[in-house]
């Protein structure tokens, strides 16, 4: 450990991302496909420990039992092995979630499934006491933090293709106190969403599916250009004769920062794509993926509820492209908000290709505090051979003044071979971090993570005796390792 | 886990500024090497063994116990250097987050 993790922090960093425990069936698969694996940073007294385990979902038992892949293109059922048809083919690989004392791991295409914070064991699937009727849920719950609500959602909520969004208030002690049955206009990702103290708002664009690609064995998603924006806005307390939706261009609409309502205006802050971001979700009209359409920005969307018009305001927000995994002050959502956090690629940043390789404008090498009320970005820089996961937003403890805490994240070291925790001031991230805590092994894989306090887990991980790492437990080692840091699958076992 | 290691158990040795990729390079830490077995006849009985290369605190380091877990260089590279080449497209499909 290098530095000081603040005394306050009494809690977990908890990371949910995929990685292959078996290679995939076909080459030619979504990395999104790979096996869910989540990781705790424990930090309590200025000390930190880790630990990191596949969750055991019923295909990775599936798989492990058979001692191969067994499941074919992403979320295509067509695809795979007779023998493990009608299983729940989930890979819960996006995003971690703590809610009424308990801890989830999420992927959109099923129920979250329950993880035991003090081993990171996998519980199973959860339902909500049955009274959670969607078959899938999202990665991307909000919490609303004036009624410590969880508003949530599944699409495709009846099944493969089906146009059905259920929408979701779960109370917080866990129960389902409210569910709103709405429809689609064409069935797309919903990945994530956006909520007011006042309205939801459904946001999707140009990812399309069929039954005729399904059947052609071809990976659930392609990207139509042809296909409208989408973003669908609801009263909180209404139905879906409330729903009203609004169009616009072509837009990769993956992830949301914040949303809020004002009289009849209600604004989306998002930092959206201007085309398809994932190239192996490959355009259905055959032509190239095109790597300079698929940028992202910090956007603001206004949509005037007074008008008839169905179109909205766009607004780029800042020059600087953007990493779309981007932060806030979550005690601020819903609410007028000034911050925005997120990771970028700083080109007037050092990258060493002698230790490296050449990746240079390629990793993303700083965090960004973007002030939207003055337009200036602080940033800070992780190191010249460092490439950045998504980072996440850690309250000081007693304070209420919005962005008044920490940003905490993991970084790969591309030369050194291995994954080190960072915690930055996030009020001066240009002073550099407070503390590094540099693992001796790769941390396994991130696509979310999030900070939860002490007390918002019921059986935390307990701290072992010890100092600084104390302890480094990754209890199921992969095989085959398709990942960034292992290109060739020659790596030590 | 570490292990606790005592009196003249163990040593930090040559270039403290080398790291593994310079170690695999050979570019650091070349003396180590020579003529030394990295991992000794006896280790995977279990007991102690003779002195082998070791890693700790991200330092090489030569254990005079065998009770360390040895250094066992990866085949090939896992840093950033393979996939330099790529083009953004098949990095991306490799690894859209770069974890
Ligand atoms: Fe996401």
């Amino acid at each position: 450990m290098v530095g000081t993790v603040p005394g306050d922090m009494d809690g977990v960093f908890v990371r949910v991302g995929g990685e292959w425990y078996y290679p995939p069936k076909f080459a030619d698969d979504a990395p999104l496909h790979s096996d869910g694996y989540i990781s705790a940073f424990r930090i309590k007294d200025g000390k930190v420990s880790f630990r990191g385990r596949y969750v055991e979902t019923p295909r990775f038992r599936a798989n492990l039992a058979e001692g191969r892949q067994q499941f074919g293109n992403y979320r295509n059922p067509f695809t795979h092995d007779e023998k493990v048809q009608g299983l729940d083919a989930t890979v819960a690989n996006t995003a971690p979630l703590a809610h009424a004392g308990m801890l989830f791991a999420l992927k959109e295409d099923a129920l979250p499934y329950r993880i035991d914070p003090a081993t990171l064991a996998t519980m199973g699937p959860h339902d909500f006491g049955g009274d959670y009727k969607s078959q899938t849920f999202t990665a991307h719950p909000k919490i609303d933090p004036v009624s410590g609500e969880m508003l949530t959602f599944g699409y495709e909520a009846t099944g493969l293709l089906s146009d059905d969004l259920f929408y979701y208030v779960i109370d917080r002690n866990g129960a389902v106190t409210r569910e709103v049955r709405l429809k689609v206009p064409y069935v797309s990702v919903v990945h994530d969403w956006a909520v007011t103290q006042d309205h939801i708002l459904i946001t999707f664009g140009g990812y399309t599916t069929s039954m005729e690609r399904l059947r052609e064995g071809k990976v659930h998603w392609g990207w139509d250009k042809t296909k409208p924006s989408m973003v669908g806005i609801m009263p909180r307390d209404g139905d879906a004769s409330g729903l009203r939706w609004f169009r616009g261009p072509e837009r990769c609409m993956m992830h949301t920062l914040n949303a809020v309502s004002e009289g009849d205006k209600v604004t989306l802050y998002a930092p959206f794509y201007d085309s398809n971001f994932f190239p192996f979700f490959g355009n259905v009209d055959g032509s190239p993926w095109d790597p300079s359409k698929a940028r992202c920005f910090f956007r603001k969307m206004t949509f005037d509820l007074s008008s008839s018009s169905d179109s909205w305001e766009e607004e780029i927000l800042f020059p600087t492209q953007v990493g779309d995994l981007a932060k806030m002050d979550h005690r601020f959502l819903t609410q007028p908000a000034r911050y925005a956090f997120t990771m970028f690629a700083d080109p007037t940043r050092p990258f060493d290709e002698e230790r490296a390789g050449n990746l240079q404008g390629r990793v993303s090498n700083s965090y960004g505090r973007f002030d939207m009320h003055t337009g200036e970005v602080e940033s800070y820089f992780v190191g010249d051979t460092h490439t950045l996961q998504e980072c996440s937003f850690v309250p000081r403890r007693g304070s209420t003044a919005e962005g008044d805490g920490y940003l905490i994240g993991t970084t790969s070291n591309l030369a050194e071979l291995r994954t080190e925790l960072v915690i930055v001031d996030a009020q001066r991230l240009s002073e550099g971090e407070l503390a590094r805590v540099i693992l001796p092994f790769r941390g396994g894989p991130q696509v979310h993570g999030a900070w939860y306090d002490a007390e918002e887990l019921q059986g935390l991980m307990p701290m072992p005796v010890g100092e600084g790492v104390s302890r480094a437990d990754h209890a199921v080692a992969g095989r085959y390792d398709a990942n960034l840091f292992d290109t060739s699958g020659e790596g030590q076992p | 886990m570490v292990t606790k290691l005592t009196g003249d158990d163990t040593g930090i040795v040559g270039d403290l500024s080398c790291d593994r990729r310079a170690l695999l390079t050979g570019t650091c830490c070349g003396f180590l090497l020579l003529g030394m077995p990295i991992v000794p006849a006896r280790a995977s009985e279990g007991g102690p063994a003779g002195a082998q290369l070791s890693f700790f605190a991200d330092r090489p380091m030569m254990d005079q116990s065998g009770k360390l877990h040895a250094y066992r260089p990866p085949r090939g590279f896992r840093g950033g250097a393979p996939v330099s080449t790529l083009d953004d497209e098949r990095l991306r499909r490799l690894s859209p987050f770069m974890t």
